[in-house]
């Protein structure tokens, strides 16, 4: 132990003593031999394996045969798609990433995999439903909604909750806009909140600026602010803190984070933005450290919350939720 | 050793791909073991489940082959497939992976690290499992005559001339490669731990 700091410096001497060698020989004793590999299953995945090798080869020699027909048969598509006109060109602007909820689906709703195209009404029921839209954007529908998808910029909500993460970068020409009966908003980059419920329109930035109008005039409402719209009504401005209670609902539409193979930092970075929280490090180690930490397995079937609390625990670090935020530390030895 | 071993990893992956048999059975010969090992420690010692996994890995890899850019070894690339179709096997029968975090998993090193110098106590002895694995890894990433060569020496403690008839090759030969392989799995430790295998003897 005395000399560790030195021993990583990763140094060779060029020289192989007999000592060096030796505590190579004690090392390899102490491991013992590695596990053996079955004959029998070395032949059975050889045979699997080699066929499949050989069906590949084939397949990349026929197809640099076919490459030129492909390309003139793509050509012939091309122009008679074009000269049918476009609805048969007609693409889904989304599909349902995720339903939520408990009890069974009933016939009408949404399901995992439905695509959506414009002009398409999707009516919630007693179910969550998260969409992702081919730009990118990830909607996420409250139960008991309707919404009208007028195209991908646009929808139509007609009564009930939904949300909208544009996402983080800045390079994505993504934005939408949410009308209803009573106004219009439009995000500026953003993760917001509207809310049309009994006649009132609610409209709550989570992080970014979102464009709110009604026949009175327009409005910025920006991170922290919750704009209630009424018709005939000057709009009402209050606050709104990003991790609160309220945004719940949306959290538990969060599409899944894959967390095989991705670092410890990666996983808190998305569990922190969908839980709204800041995320803070003990000190620049840990920070490190969460880096260099590479996760296993699935959380597929958590929410944001609950999958922070069954992560961590399983690596050398621990946390706890405090004033709205995650505070990672290393675990107490 | 690694950039020389990128550039016959490299090699071999373009003979595979151009339909050259005995590339495949190298391929094969030299990676077959080293991933079955690789994931038997990862479900727990089930064989037959170890066995699928390797086997949909090593189809999926000879469809990809062609893929691979050797900006890093061959073992490597097979392994980040080999844990994706673990992934898999683990969601299509809703099998939990394990929690803990594999020690040997390259990008956790440090991570590793830092938990083996806090174990690496006065109570060493509880660590051997710990040690096992360093040396278990870093053979695997040997080339496959390497590891067997230090194996034959220093595990069953067969002589020169036995590892010579074992890789059929001359006894001097033999010797040669028992050299090179010291040499391999200090520089291949160093490499993959950053720290001298002397250190866990201490």
């Amino acid at each position: 132990m005395a000399n560790h700091e030195n021993a990583g410096n990763g140094v060779s001497d060029g020289k192989h003593s007999a000592t060096g060698d030796d505590s190579i020989a004690r090392l390899l004793r102490l491991a013992g031999p590695r596990p053996a590999v079955p004959p029998d299953a070395e032949e059975r995945v050889h045979s699997a394996v080699r066929n499949e090798w050989r069906r590949s080869i084939r397949q990349r020699r026929t197809l640099w045969w076919s490459v030129p027909v492909a390309l003139a048969a793509t050509i012939v598509l091309a122009v008679a798609l074009v000269s049918r006109g476009p609805e048969l060109s007609r693409a889904p602007i989304a599909s349902v990433a995720l339903v939520d909820g408990d009890g069974a689906l009933s016939g009408g709703s949404p399901l995992p995999g439905d695509e959506i195209y414009p002009g398409d009404v999707i009516t919630t029921g007693d179910h969550g439903v998260a969409l992702a839209v081919t730009n990118g954007l990830s909607l996420r529908l409250a139960a008991e909604t309707t919404a009208a998808f007028d195209s991908i910029e646009e929808l139509t909500l007609r009564t009930g909750r939904i949300y909208a993460d544009t996402g983080q970068s800045i390079y994505d020409d993504r934005s939408i806009t949410v009308h209803t009966s009573v106004g219009s908003a439009k995000d500026v980059g953003t993760r917001f909140a509207v809310a049309f419920l009994d006649g009132d329109m609610k409209v709550a930035v989570r992080e970014g600026i979102v464009d709110v109008s009604d026949r009175r005039g327009s409005y910025t409402a920006e991170e922290g602010d919750m704009l209630t719209l009424q018709p005939n009504e000057d709009v009402i401005v209050g606050k709104i803190s990003p991790y609160d209670d309220s945004w719940d609902w949306a959290a538990a539409l969060a599409p899944a984070f894959e967390i095989e193979n991705r670092s410890l930092l990666d996983f808190l970075k998305w569990a922190a933005r969908e839980t709204g929280k800041e995320l803070v490090f003990e000190n620049d180690d840990v920070r490190m450290g969460a880096m260099k930490t590479i996760l296993r397995g699935s959380v597929s079937d958590f929410t944001p919350a609950e999958a922070v609390d069954s992560v961590v625990p399983t690596t050398r670090f621990e946390h706890r939720i405090e004033a709205g935020q995650i505070i990672i530390r290393s675990a107490a030895q | 050793m690694k950039r020389s071993q990128l550039s016959v990893d490299r090699a071999l992956a373009r003979k595979v791909t151009g339909g050259n048999s005995e590339a495949f059975e190298e391929f094969f010969r030299e990676y077959f073991p080293r991933l079955y090992r690789f994931t038997l420690t990862r479900v727990n010692g089930d064989a037959p489940l170890a066995e699928e996994i390797v086997q949909r890995t090593m189809c999926l890899v000879v469809r990809k082959l062609h893929g691979y850019r050797g900006e890093a070894l061959l073992f490597t690339w097979l392994c980040q497939i080999c844990r994706n179709e673990m992934s898999s096997v683990f969601k299509e029968r809703r099998m939990e992976s394990h929690s803990e975090i594999p020690l040997e998993d390259n990008p956790a090193v440090q991570a590793a690290l830092a938990s083996l110098s806090l174990d690496l106590g006065p109570e060493k002895s509880q660590s051997d499992d710990e040690v096992a694995r360093f040396v278990r890894v870093t053979l695997e990433y040997l080339p496959t005559r390497y590891a067997c060569a230090l194996e034959m020496k220093y595990i069953r403690g067969c002589s020169v001339d036995e590892i010579g008839e074992y890789l059929d090759i001359s006894s001097k030969a033999a010797e040669s490669v028992l050299s090179r392989a010291r040499i391999a799995f200090r520089e291949g430790f160093r490499s993959l731990w950053d720290f001298e295998p002397d250190f866990l003897l201490e």
